[in-house]
């Protein structure tokens, strides 16, 4: 007879740290889904009102571009690609030097660490649109502000991401080149920069995929782009062009997508490897699943001999003084090219005037001391209650995500879907559900229901699934075989197996996914009412345009104090909990 | 108990002039800690090196041979006594000094230490770096004479068909012959190699080894070089440095009358009072990095 103390497992601080964290995180929800009218009754009052927005929703099919706009439409699209790419652009450029001036193993000097890091967690913590919001008065209506808007967000993933990744380089071949007598910037580019290169291209890439689909809102405050057709539309209430509109923005952001992803195989396929050591926590989580083990285990494999072939083979070219024409050194120049041209091309034709760029940065010191409140008087009981929304309709998206894609990620990971079928379906859905912008969701949602919290949060839900599935489909598809084959052999079923064999292996993994998704639904919830989805958003967009800066600038804090608390109490469970 | 003895006295045989330019290395009362004190890597070591030289340093894994050649180009500061390269004193140097020390001294590692995403040509020509201003972002932004030394420094260490080629492509043996063609794009008047072949198959550290030497014969080049196997050192070295204990337990010249014997006392293990408690240790023991 086992006494009992050994069936059950004993109570350890951590233990019980765990089920407080788990426990609190549940009354949260609750709460949360609850202030967001989205318990029973909420739900009750949205079929109750179902007649009404079918009624809308029919209105707004069949989708439809109306030809006498096709040309203003065209060029607002332009527009917006050139305001992602060349915002990212922008990202970089600011981004790059400034995380490199944060990692340690760079910058011995704290007091430059810490300047170089604190800009880099501001344009973290504020949204794109926000910035697109100020930017807007700053430097008049147009591409321009959008531009900057991308830019100056960007840098803050960036420059995190590129912190990491210099910290996490391999110090070896750094000392091999120190020891050669080289000078600190020759140490920077060869020993650091080149061991990096990989990780940098794999940051940039997520980025721009992440700006190709912020920038399509952002016309909505005035930033140029596609954004500014959407509001005519929903304003002047025309639901057959919306609906088109929000298609065309869909497949745009498929389409590069894809051209991401494809550019992104032809550089890393064979190179992934080489991300020096593990990649960092941080950086797991941003890239998610770009960094699959099983994979890069065969393409290194696939690399190593396909590599012995080509020396054979150019044995007797390679003694030149210029590397030789390899296929690998056609497609990797080919690439650089078509990126560059595209950023010309993305710089030059939106017409930005030079005139308006020294302008608005001249008047940037006034504006800034304009945003700075004198005293509390903009804190208002309402601020105070839309800013308690905004955490509630993060909170509440989030649980309704997890809520869908814990059970729909199983369909769609290679390794536990029921069958081949159902895998790409999923898989072809969960592109679909990523590609929408959870703002144009939400645009669609204000037309339908109506807006406020509830609506936004179930906008916001939508956004947040399609972007926490991948992430956990790419988990479940790194488990390890061989711990479900043990699993199998006991002759499990399929669920079982699943819940046995390959949850608690995705476990951790997912609970840090969600930590970061909880962060990122927070971050998305301060601008959604923006276009009418509830929380601090309405206040924000009506200090804007009745000109009330410090209001403005009051509540540009808030939300950076709001995001950056979530952002380090996630970060803390993450590490309590692996 | 002939060495055990004569450790402090009798095995230094070497003798050395102190005028300069003589020596290429100088190490006076050298002692490094680790941790405030709690670790001692070397505990006052003492020697010179006149030009030209080949050294061996031997010791078991932990005997401080990788802090001692560590010191000699600045990538360690000593806690007490001095090191003099090239008759620099290497801790009073700034750091722009201390760069151009490092451009005549070369160091080979234990572990390769190039960047393996570059290619081999990429990493030769960072051998150049000290000798240049400013980064270079790709290989042809170096000089094309200094391309074509590139080129014939990896001919001299068999790689040239590989120049273009990634250099993480290549087995472990021809990894470090990139490193050796890499110390030598430097010019260097001294090379510090730190068990250069410790991660190698036997077959291949011994044609390394030869490499190595045979080049740094060629050019004139004072080699100071850490091994644990001592019959790999017995063929070509001049002079022979058994560390134990971060203190030198042997000090000789390498000719006939040193016997297997006289180098085992390195490898005696000591209990706290001094007194020989075993014979040997096993020597094939491999270091730590
Ligand atoms: N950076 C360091 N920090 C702390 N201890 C160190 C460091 N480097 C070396 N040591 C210690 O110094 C001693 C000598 O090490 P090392 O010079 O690497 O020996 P060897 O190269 O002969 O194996 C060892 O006890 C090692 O643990
Ligand atoms: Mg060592």
């Amino acid at each position: 007879m086992p006494n009992p103390e050994q069936i059950s497992r004993p109570w350890t601080r951590q233990r019980s740290q765990l089920w407080f964290s788990v426990l609190a995180i549940f009354v949260l929800l609750a709460w949360s889904i609850n202030r967001v009218d989205l318990s029973l009754g909420g739900i009750v009052e949205i079929f109750e009102g179902w007649p009404e927005t079918q009624n809308l929703l029919s209105r707004m099919v069949p989708p439809f571009i109306p030809s006498e706009d096709f040309t203003v439409i065209t060029k607002a699209a332009l527009d917006t690609f050139f305001i992602a790419f060349a915002g990212t652009a922008l990202g970089l450029v600011l981004g790059i030097p400034l995380g490199l001036l944060s990692a340690r193993n760079i910058m011995p000097f704290a007091p430059v660490r810490a300047f170089a890091r604190a800009i880099v967690v501001f344009s973290r913590a504020t949204p794109a649109l926000v910035f697109a919001l100020c930017f807007v008065r700053l430097y008049g209506i147009g591409v321009l502000a959008g531009l900057l808007a991308i830019g100056i967000h960007s840098i803050g993933m960036i420059g995190k991401l590129i912190t990491d990744a210099a910290e996490e380089i391999d110090p070896g071949p750094r000392e091999g080149v120190i020891a050669t007598g080289a000078g600190s910037l020759q140490d920077l580019y060869t020993g650091i920069w080149s061991q990096m290169v990989p990780t940098v291209i794999s940051i940039s890439l997520y980025r721009l995929e992440l700006d190709f689909r912020s920038a399509p809102i952002l016309g909505w405050v005035g930033a140029g782009g596609i954004g500014l057709i959407l509001r005519g539309y929903a304003g002047s209430l025309r639901y057959q062009e919306l609906l088109g509109i929000t298609i065309l923005i869909v497949v745009l952001v498929v389409i590069l997508e894809i051209l991401s992803a494809t550019t992104r195989h032809a550089l890393l396929g064979k190179t992934e490897t080489d991300l020096p050591g593990k990649p960092g926590r941080m950086t797991q989580l941003f890239l998610g699943g770009t960094t699959r083990p099983g994979k890069k285990i065969a393409d290194w494999m696939i690399n190593k001999s396909a590599n012995k072939e080509a020396s054979e083979s150019e044995s007797q070219i390679s003694r030149s003084l210029t590397p030789p024409w390899t296929r690998e050194r056609i497609k990797v120049n080919s690439i650089g090219l078509i990126f560059f041209v595209l950023l010309i091309i993305s710089v030059l034709v939106p017409d930005i005037a030079t005139s308006r760029i020294v302008d608005g940065s001249q008047k940037l010191p006034s504006y800034i001391a304009r945003l700075t409140p004198n005293d509390w008087s903009w804190f208002t009981d309402r601020l105070f209650s839309d800013m308690i929304d905004t955490i509630a309709i993060g909170f509440a998206a989030t649980g309704i995500a997890l809520l869908f894609a814990i059970p729909f990620s199983f369909l769609a990971a290679s390794n536990t879907a029921p069958g081949r079928f159902i895998y790409l379906i999923s898989r072809l859905f969960m592109l679909l559900v990523r590609c929408v912008p959870e703002l144009v969701v939400a645009v669609i949602f204000v037309a339908a229901i109506g807006p406020g919290p509830k609506t936004g949060t179930l906008a916001l839900a939508i956004g947040m699934f399609g972007f926490i599935t991948k992430l956990f489909a790419d988990s479940i598809e790194e488990a390890r075989q061989g711990i479900r084959d043990g699993v199998n052999s006991t002759g499990a079923n399929r669920l079982q197996e699943s819940v046995t064999g390959v949850l608690p292996q995705v476990a951790p993994s997912m609970v840090s996914h969600s930590l970061y998704l909880l962060d990122v639904a927070i971050r998305s919830s301060t601008i959604l009412g923006i276009v009418g989805g509830g929380g601090i958003g309405f206040l924000l967009m009506s200090a804007a345009k009745r000109l009330y800066f410090e209001t403005l600038g009051g509540i540009i804090f808030c939300i950076f104090v709001v995001v950056f608390l979530v952002e380090i109490i996630a970060t803390w469970i993450r590490r309590k909990i692996i | 108990m002939k060495f055990g003895k004569s450790a402090s006295s009798g095995v230094v045989r070497q003798e050395n002039s102190t005028t300069p330019g003589v020596n290429a290395v100088e190490v006076t009362d050298l002692v490094k800690t680790f941790d405030s004190g709690k670790i001692r890597a070397l505990d006052g070591v003492s020697f010179k090196v006149p030009k030209g030289q080949l050294l061996v340093i031997i010791g078991l894994s932990g005997s401080g041979k990788s802090t001692l050649l560590r010191h000699l180009n600045g990538l360690h500061l000593p806690t007490e006594g001095s090191a003099i390269v090239l008759d620099e004193n290497v801790s009073s140097l700034s750091r722009k000094e201390l760069r151009s020390l490092r451009r005549d001294v070369g160091f080979v590692f234990q572990q390769f230490n190039i960047v393996g995403r570059l290619t081999c040509i990429e990493n030769v020509l960072s051998g150049a770096l000290g000798r240049i201003w400013g980064p270079r972002i790709s290989a042809l932004m170096y000089s094309k004479s200094m391309r074509s030394e590139a080129i014939e420094q990896l001919e001299r260490v068999g790689l040239a068909d590989k120049a273009w080629q990634r250099t993480d492509t290549l087995s472990g043996g021809e990894q470090q012959r990139v490193a050796i063609a890499r110390t030598l794009m430097q010019k260097p008047q001294i090379v510090l190699a730190d068990e250069p072949v410790a991660s190698l198959d036997p077959e291949i550290s011994g044609q390394v080894m030869d490499l190595l030497v045979q080049c740094c014969i060629e050019d004139g080049i004072t080699v100071l070089c850490s091994l644990h196997q001592v019959d790999l050192a017995l063929g070509w070295a001049n002079r022979l440095i058994g560390l134990r204990a971060g203190k030198i337990v042997l000090d000789t010249p390498v000719d006939e009358s040193l016997s297997q014997e006289d180098v085992m006392v390195v490898y005696q293990q000591l209990d706290p009072e001094g007194t020989k408690t075993s014979e040997y240790l096993d020597t094939s023991e491999t270091s730590s990095p």
